[in-house]
C-alpha cells in the first residue's frame, strides 16, 4: 500500500490529503505559523485555511491548497523555490513534545 | 554605470557600505545638534513648519515616546515630514512614476537585495527589542508599565506600529531609488525622485550623528538615539559578551543566536552554569537548544541513569538520531528525548518523547504513524 506523503518544514508537517474538509473559510494570510522569534513560516502562493484550535485533535491546525507553492522561513528556506511543495491539498500539523504532564507544542 | 560583477552601480555599493558602517559600529558619539538639524531639514524640503519643541528620550521605552509613537502611528501625524512624504504630492509621484520601476529593479535582485543581505537595520533591532520588551512587560503584572500596557488600548500594540519610527525604515527604497537615479531604465528620474534622495540622505546623516528613531506628535519631536547591536553570522541578534541590543544609558536586551533571553538566564548559559538536568527542563525548545549548544557536553554524563536506547546513523540527511533517557528527582519514569538535527540548519535538538525508537518518536511528534516523509527542510 502506498504510504501517505508528508513534508516537514521545521516544527510543521504538511500531510498530503485527497480533499479539503467541508465548511472551511479561506484565510487572507500567507503566514502558516508565527515563530516565537519573529521567524514565520509563510507561503508565496496557495490558499490557507485555519481551524479552531483543538477542533481536530492536538496536532491539526489548518489546511493548505498548494499551487506553485514555496514554503518560506528565514532559516529553513529563505528563498522562493528552496522548499517547493508539489501541488495538492495538505493538512497542517504542529509538532508536539511529550512531557510527563502531557503534550506541549514545540516552541521554535 | 552598472558594474557587471555587482549587477548595479559601484556608487550604490558605496552607499550600502556607508549604511552598513553605521549599523555595525561598536560605539558612537551622539551629536545631538547635528542630528536635530538634519531631521529638521527634512521638514524644510517639504515646506513644512518645523516642530516647536524637541525632546530626547534615552530609549524607545520612554513613556512619552511610546505614547507619541502610538498616537502618531494611529493618526499618521498629518503634518510630519514622514506623512507628508507618504500622503503628499512627492509621495504620489514617486509611487506612480519612476520609483515603481526602481522597485521592480530592486526586487529583481540588484541593489536592494545587497542592502537587505548586507546589514542589520536599526528599525529591525528596535522592533525586535520592542517586541521582546512588550512581551516581558505583559508578563510582569506588578510593573507600572505592564499596568499601562494592559489597562489601555495598547494591548493591540504591535511591532508594525513601531517600525516606521526608525530612520532607516525606508532605506531599502533609498538604495533602489539611488540606483535608479544613477541608471534609469524607461522613465527619467523626476524632481520628486531627487527630493526623495535628498530626504533620505538627511536621514542617513542623522543616523550617522547617532539618531535612531523619531516621532512627531503635537508640535513636539521626540528623538531616541540609535541602539548598539551585536549580531551573529546569520544576522541574528547575538552576543555572549554583553547585551545584543543596547540603548546607551537605556534598556538592554540579551540574545543568543536570535533568541531573546532574560539577563539572568543569559548569564547562566554563557557562563555554563546550568546543570544538564536544568537545561532539559527549559520549556522553550529553541532556548533549550541554545543552552545545550553552549553547555559543556561532558555534563551529559552527570545525568542520572543516562543511556542511549536507540540510534539511527543517517536520518536521510546525513545526521544521526538518538533516543536518550535519564532519570530526575521527583519523576518516577525516566525522561526520554529524541536527539535529532535540523536538515537545513544542522542545529541539534532534543524533543521529549515517550517512544523508544527514533523513527516512531519523530513521527509521533506530529501525530503520525505509517506516513512517509518525502522531503524535509
Amino acid at each position: 500500500m502506498k504510504k501517505i506523503q508528508c513534508f516537514r518544514h521545521g516544527e510543521i508537517c504538511l500531510k498530503k490529503i485527497s480533499k479539503l474538509p467541508k465548511g472551511l473559510k479561506v484565510s487572507g494570510s500567507k503566514c502558516i505559523m508565527q515563530g516565537s522569534h519573529s521567524n514565520s513560516h509563510t507561503i508565496d502562493n496557495g490558499k490557507l485555511y485555519f481551524i479552531k484550535s483543538g477542533s481536530e485533535g492536538t496536532y491539526v491546525f489548518g489546511y493548505l491548497v498548494a499551487q506553485n507553492t514555496s514554503l518560506l522561513h528565514p532559516e529553513h528556506s529563505p528563498k522562493v523555490g528552496q522548499a517547493k511543495l508539489p501541488n495538492g491539498i495538505y493538512q497542517l500539523l504542529k509538532q508536539q513534545e511529550y512531557t510527563p504532564s502531557g503534550l506541549i507544542p514545540v516552541q521554535d | 554605470m552598472i558594474d557587471k560583477k555587482l549587477g548595479y552601480d559601484k556608487k550604490t555599493q558605496a552607499l550600502i557600505d556607508r549604511m552598513c558602517h553605521y549599523v555595525e559600529r561598536e560605539d558612537y558619539v551622539l551629536n545631538k545638534k547635528v542630528a536635530e538639524e538634519k531631521i529638521l531639514q527634512t521638514y524644510d524640503i517639504f515646506g513644512l513648519v518645523r516642530p516647536k519643541k524637541i525632546v530626547w528620550c534615552k530609549d524607545p521605552f520612554n513613556k512619552r515616546f511610546m505614547e507619541s509613537a502610538w498616537s502618531a502611528g494611529s493618526a499618521r501625524s498629518a503634518r510630519s515630514a514622514w506623512s507628508a512624504w507618504s500622503a503628499g504630492s512627492a509621495g504620489s509621484a514617486r509611487s506612480a512614476g519612476s520609483a515603481r520601476s526602481a522597485r521592480s529593479a530592486w526586487s529583481a535582485g540588484s541593489a536592494g537585495s545587497a542592502w537587505s543581505a548586507g546589514s542589520a537595520r536599526s528599525a529591525r533591532s528596535a522592533g525586535s527589542a520592542w517586541s521582546a520588551g512588550s512581551a516581558r512587560s505583559a508578563r510582569s503584572a506588578g510593573s507600572a508599565r505592564s499596568a499601562w500596557s494592559a489597562g489601555s488600548a495598547r494591548s493591540a500594540w504591535s511591532v508594525d506600529n513601531f517600525y516606521w519610527a526608525g530612520l532607516d525604515y525606508d532605506f531599502d527604497y533609498f538604495v533602489m531609488e539611488y540606483e535608479y537615479c544613477l541608471n534609469p531604465s524607461n522613465n527619467k528620474p523626476t524632481k520628486n525622485d531627487r527630493i526623495y534622495l535628498q530626504y533620505s540622505t538627511l536621514l542617513l546623516e542623522a543616523l550617522e550623528a547617532g539618531l535612531g528613531l523619531r516621532v512627531e506628535w503635537e508640535d513636539t519631536l521626540y528623538l531616541v538615539p540609535i541602539a548598539l547591536v551585536k549580531i551573529d553570522e546569520l544576522n541574528r541578534f547575538h552576543s555572549t559578551k554583553e547585551s545584543a541590543i543596547k540603548w546607551k544609558g537605556g534598556k538592554e536586551f540579551y540574545y543568543l543566536h536570535g533568541g531573546n533571553i532574560e539577563k539572568k538566564w543569559w548569564n547562566k548559559i554563557v557562563n555554563d552554569k546550568f546543570k544538564a538536568s536544568e537545561i532539559f527542563a527549559i520549556d522553550n525548545h529553541e532556548h533549550r537548544r541554545i543552552a545545550y549548544e553552549m553547555m559543556d557536553k561532558t555534563k551529559m554524563k552527570s545525568l542520572k541513569d543516562y543511556k542511549v536506547i536507540d540510534e539511527v546513523s543517517d536520518d536521510g540527511y546525513g545526521n544521526k538520531m538518538k533516543i536518550i533517557s535519564f532519570t530526575v528527582k521527583n519523576i518516577e519514569e525516566p525522561l526520554k528525548y529524541l536527539n535529532c538535527f535540523c536538515p537545513t540548519t544542522k542545529r541539534e535538538y532534543f524533543i521529549g518523547t515517550d517512544k523508544d525508537i527514533c523513527w516512531e518518536a519523530k513521527k509521533s511528534s506530529f501525530g503520525l504513524r505509517d506516513e512517509e516523509f518525502i522531503k524535509e527542510w
